[in-house]
């Protein structure tokens, strides 16, 4: 199960990564490009960026996609393995594929940089995962999974600015991260749970049949922190 | 064993069993059937696992902490497997998670594969001979076929039937098959049980059904015969009474025929129909 889930986990990355096949193009038209003003360096570290947070999302989407687009969903759920251990395989090789591209990352920015994108990555990553149960179309699910991370960076920076306004005096480099993980953990924690209780129970009925922790436990949760964010977004304009 | 205890079962609203109960004891072969929509490749899904009952439970004579699903093999209508895969890839990928390592090809020699093909690339009666090998290289104690065999040419309808033969003979699993043709199956199956509304309108010994359900070709027939179904012709009618009791014969003016399991099925079926209006 794990090769096969590697082997899958590895096309989805070659797929996202299509896009440094623009690199040569992009070389070609090098003295063009000179012309605004930008180097061969900025144009690979942006369409890294693109490709990695692409994977972070599209690897995270289509987790289920195999067995939706082969019709295996009821043959996988008749072999003898636990939903646990299907969705920990599933995740791990994707996963580590995603670390392997962090770790690249630690090489083209420097430390604050890095560990802010770090951040966003594994957030982005799970928060598909736990999208990926509930939308079918892997265009939607993109779109949806982009508004929540919209949510998630404004929420981390209202947090920030209530952060920064409790701790005036002290320094603040050491709270830089407080506000993105903090936003990630709120947003992870209820899609998390949800997901996981619809994974738990999940069979081959439709699936918006079996949605409900959904229901109750992520949806408000993100009205709770929409909600936080209209509050207090006047505030964080004024400030 | 398969014991359903209490099941109830609902697809959104809708209610397809309520506390339904069902005993198949060991190496049993029984056939479930029944209209359209009644519930039958439902039932097989709970017994496999891949559905989950409301309440109540599918269980099975296994060791305790044993996944019941190691000592099953399933086979669905949808033929479900993984398409994208070679048929070499889902060997292996199906042995991995069985943890066993004896696949026979014998079987798949008849359906003329190479193992690089891919599974979508295979027609549905291949999908369906290469879907048996899988299940029975776990050598399962419990084997689920939903109503598949109708799509298999008379070639391969034979391979899988007699195969499947083999098995019941050689290690007598429990066998559960959901079907509506029933003449190449007739000849395995012990036991029939016949689904209307969530519950066993019919559950007989393949013998007792046969000699409980008879055709009456006559004029009338007395009121008191219970009529499954009814098919008229301009000089007589058919009847086909369930359940006949050997009295009858000294009550009736007419021929009496035996019937095989599809006309036994057909009737109960019909007569669910015509009961609807439907003809």
């Amino acid at each position: 199960m794990l090769r096969k889930e590697l082997t899958e986990s590895i096309k989805r990355f070659l797929e996202c990564f299509l896009i440094l096949v623009g690199i040569p193009i992009a070389f070609l038209l090098d003295r063009l490009i000179i012309k605004f003003g930008w180097e061969f360096k900025d144009l690979f570290l942006g369409l890294f960026y693109v490709a990695v947070f692409f994977y972070s999302a599209y690897s995270g989407i289509t987790i289920l996609q195999t067995e939706k687009k082969d019709r295996a969903l009821e043959y996988l759920l008749s072999m003898p393995i636990s939903r646990s251990k299907i969705m920990l395989i599933k995740i791990f090789s994707r996963l580590i594929i995603l670390i392997f591209c962090i770790f690249i990352l630690t090489f083209l920015v420097d430390f604050k940089t890095f560990r802010m994108l770090a951040i966003w990555l594994i957030f982005l990553f799970f928060i598909s995962v736990s999208f990926s149960m509930v939308i079918d179309s892997i265009i939607l699910g993109i779109i949806g999974i982009s508004l929540i991370f919209q949510v998630f960076l404004l929420n981390s920076r209202i947090l920030n600015f209530l952060v920064s306004k409790t701790y005036i005096e002290s320094s603040l480099d050491h709270l830089a991260l407080l506000s993105p993980v903090l936003s990630a953990l709120l947003l992870l924690i209820p899609f998390g749970i949800s997901f996981w209780l619809t994974f738990k129970k999940m069979d081959v009925k439709p699936i918006k049949q079996q949605i409900q922790p959904y229901y109750y436990i992520a949806f408000p949760a993100l009205v709770i922190i929409l909600s936080f964010i209209i509050l207090n977004y006047k505030n964080y304009l004024n400030q | 064993m398969i014991t359903v205890n209490e099941l109830t079962f609902y697809y959104g609203k809708k209610e397809i069993f309520s506390h339904y109960n069902l005993f198949i004891p060991d190496g049993e072969v029984c056939l479930i059937t029944g209209v359209n929509g009644v519930g039958k490749t439902t039932l097989l899904r709970l017994m496999a696992g891949v559905l989950r009952p409301k309440s109540g439970e599918v269980k099975f004579d296994i060791e305790p902490g044993e996944d019941p699903r190691q000592k099953i093999g399933f086979i669905s209508d949808q033929l479900s497997l993984y398409e994208s895969l070679t048929l070499a890839r889902a060997i292996e990928f199906h042995e991995s998670i069985y943890k066993i390592a004896n696949f026979n090809d014998t079987l798949i020699q008849h359906i003329k594969v190479d193992k690089k093909q891919k599974i979508k690339e295979l027609s549905a009666g291949q999908r369906a001979i290469f879907h048996l090998s899988l299940i029975l290289s776990t050598e399962p104690k419990i084997i689920l076929i939903d109503e598949i065999i109708h799509s298999l040419d008379a070639y391969l309808r034979k391979v899988f039937v007699n195969q499947l033969l083999n098995v019941i003979s050689e290690r007598r699993p429990t066998v559960v098959l959901v079907n509506l043709n029933f003449h190449d199956i007739e000849h395995l199956v012990d036991r029939v049980i016949l689904l209307k509304d969530g519950k066993s309108l019919v559950d007989e010994n393949i013998d007792s059904l046969k000699s409980k359900v008879k055709k009456i070709i006559s004029k009338e027939i007395p009121e008191d015969f219970n009529v499954l179904y009814q098919i008229d012709f301009q000089d007589h009618s058919e009847y086909f009474i369930y359940p006949y009791e050997e009295e009858f014969k000294l009550r009736m003016n007419g021929e009496l025929e035996d019937l095989n399991l599809t006309e036994i099925i057909g009737a109960f079926i019909g007569g669910e129909y015509a009961q609807k209006g439907i003809n």
